[in-house]
């Protein structure tokens, strides 16, 4: 009896079970939650490792061509020169790549090494989401296990910013870049008496950043393009001090009491391959309230001409 | 067999969409592959198959995508594949410019339908002029790749079929 009425409905039950179990599943993952669900968990952990073998396929790919026709090239010389030549750019080719990968994470260590008030974990980047509405990158953490990771979290690098982790599970994690529309980040251009937030708005390396004067008397010189903006700490996401972008544009939108700028990111997303997670934050005056006002840490420009800044001259960082 | 084909190859093309995008940082010109496999789907089956097929391909897009609430692709996939069963015996889908024409349509119709089930189900979400900015362009890549990922799915359909049926591709 049972069988025959599901036999005779199992085409409408199957219909409405799949219209209706995406919907139960939205209604439950769309409340405001702090840590992933198992399905979230489930899903990551499925996906990941295909993200990670096509990462890798699409290297190993890549590199392949590029040899190619670097030996396309050498075809045309005598063969001696021809096998020395391979030898020796196949050897140059390789040492400027372990040369790069060393670079940048020496200056992750150095960067690490002088920001002792806060603990990191690297992590390598390995996709993008793929909905084309969210500024969303996939990482795999390195230190799989050692540490937990948990959502919320600041990803950065040497250059600033990154993001937070927004989805983490078994060594791969979601983090939502600043740009994504759903980011804020509280923000202060140090010297100029202005406090405010850096909003993404969905842009690859754009934001927008809304500031008000804290006072008349505390007002330092008008914010000009190049300015950096940096964060307070007062978000208890990012640790202060760090280099969000610099104002672009230095002609701002009123907005109610405050001014918006156009900011330029200082992290370049799109070549983005090693970041570090902050785990911990422990700065002796992790919990003071900032000075805007304080002396203006003019940004001076390093070797590879990005802005840098003097963390002893930033109104939030520790000393 | 040739659902599971379909939704492996899918899966196989989101998740090295994935990593492409941050290659090529080309996030804005990513095709809608899980829809294009849903409407792929409910034109060449039966409905019960068509709504497995975009049920589990939006599931997997929802697995790499979590910035969305689980579920909202998967809704999304299943209503595509109803579309396409709905469309089946009302429009070649077996030719280049309908099927293009259609997944233009969907396309755009499928932004609609994402800005409904955020606005319901996703408190957090306000990125509403971005996605709405987005559609076409969207709709416009998601047209273009739709005959040659058709005809992808008909061949791997043919490995199971016929060997003398016609798809997109040829005569295979």
């Amino acid at each position: 009896m049972l069988r025959d009425l599901f036999q005779r409905y199992r085409q409408s039950l199957l219909l409405t079970l799949a219209l209706v179990l995406p919907i139960a599943s939205m209604y439950w993952h769309g409340k405001t939650r702090t840590e992933s669900t198992f399905v979230e968990r489930g899903l990551l952990a499925i996906t990941s490792p295909f993200t990670q073998l096509n990462h890798d396929a699409i290297e190993a790919t890549r590199k392949m061509a590029q040899r190619y026709v670097f030996l396309s090239n050498v075809e045309q010389h005598a063969e001696v020169l021809e096998r020395e030549n391979r030898v020796l750019l196949g050897e140059a080719l390789k040492s400027r790549a372990i040369g790069e990968e060393l670079q940048r994470v020496k200056e992750l260590c150095e960067f690490k090494a002088e920001h002792r008030d806060f603990t990191t974990v690297p992590a390598r980047v390995i996709g993008r989401d793929v909905s084309q509405f969210f500024q969303v990158m996939r990482i795999k953490i390195d230190t799989d296990g050692l540490i937990g990771i948990k959502e919320g979290m600041a990803v950065i690098t040497d250059d600033g910013v990154v993001g937070r982790i927004d989805r983490v599970s078994q060594g791969f994690a979601d983090v939502m870049l600043v740009t994504d529309a759903r980011s804020q980040v509280h923000a202060t251009v140090p010297g100029k008496g202005v406090i405010g937030s850096v909003k993404g708005n969905g842009k690859r390396n754009e934001f927008t950043a809304q500031f008000v004067h804290l006072d008349k008397l505390d007002r330092g010189a008008p914010l000009a393009a190049g300015d950096a903006v940096l964060t307070t700490g007062h978000d208890r996401v990012f640790p202060a001090g760090l280099e969000i972008g610099h104002i672009a544009d230095a002609a701002p939108t009123q907005s109610g009491p405050y001014q918006e700028f156009v900011l330029a990111a200082a992290v370049s997303y799109a070549t983005l391959e090693e970041v570090l997670i902050v785990t911990g934050y422990h700065g002796p005056d992790a919990d003071a309230p900032p000075s805007p006002t304080a002396p203006a840490a003019a940004p001076a420009a390093d070797a590879k001409g990005r802005r840098t800044v003097d963390p002893a001259n930033t109104p939030d960082s520790p000393p | 067999m040739k659902p599971f084909a379909w939704i492996l190859l899918a899966f196989l093309a989101l998740a090295l969409l994935s990593p492409l995008l941050g290659h090529f940082d080309s996030q804005f010109f990513a095709p809608d592959i899980a829809l294009l496999t849903a409407l792929y789907a409910g034109s060449r089956t039966s409905t019960p198959t068509a709504v497995f097929v975009g049920f589990a391909v939006g599931l997997l897009k929802d697995g790499l995508s979590l910035s969305v609430p689980v579920g909202l692709y998967t809704e999304v996939g299943v209503l595509a594949a109803l579309l396409g069963r709905f469309l089946e015996p009302r429009v070649d889908l077996r030719s280049a410019v309908p099927v293009m024409a259609t997944s233009a349509a969907l396309s755009l119709a499928a932004t609609v339908v994402f800005l409904l089930l955020e606005a319901v189900f996703h408190r957090a979400f306000d990125a509403y002029g971005d996605v709405l900015r987005m559609a076409l362009p969207l709709a416009l890549i998601t047209m273009l790749v739709a005959p040659p990922w058709f005809g992808l799915l008909d061949r791997v359909t043919g490995r199971f079929e016929h060997p003398h049926r016609s798809g997109l591709l040829g005569r295979k």
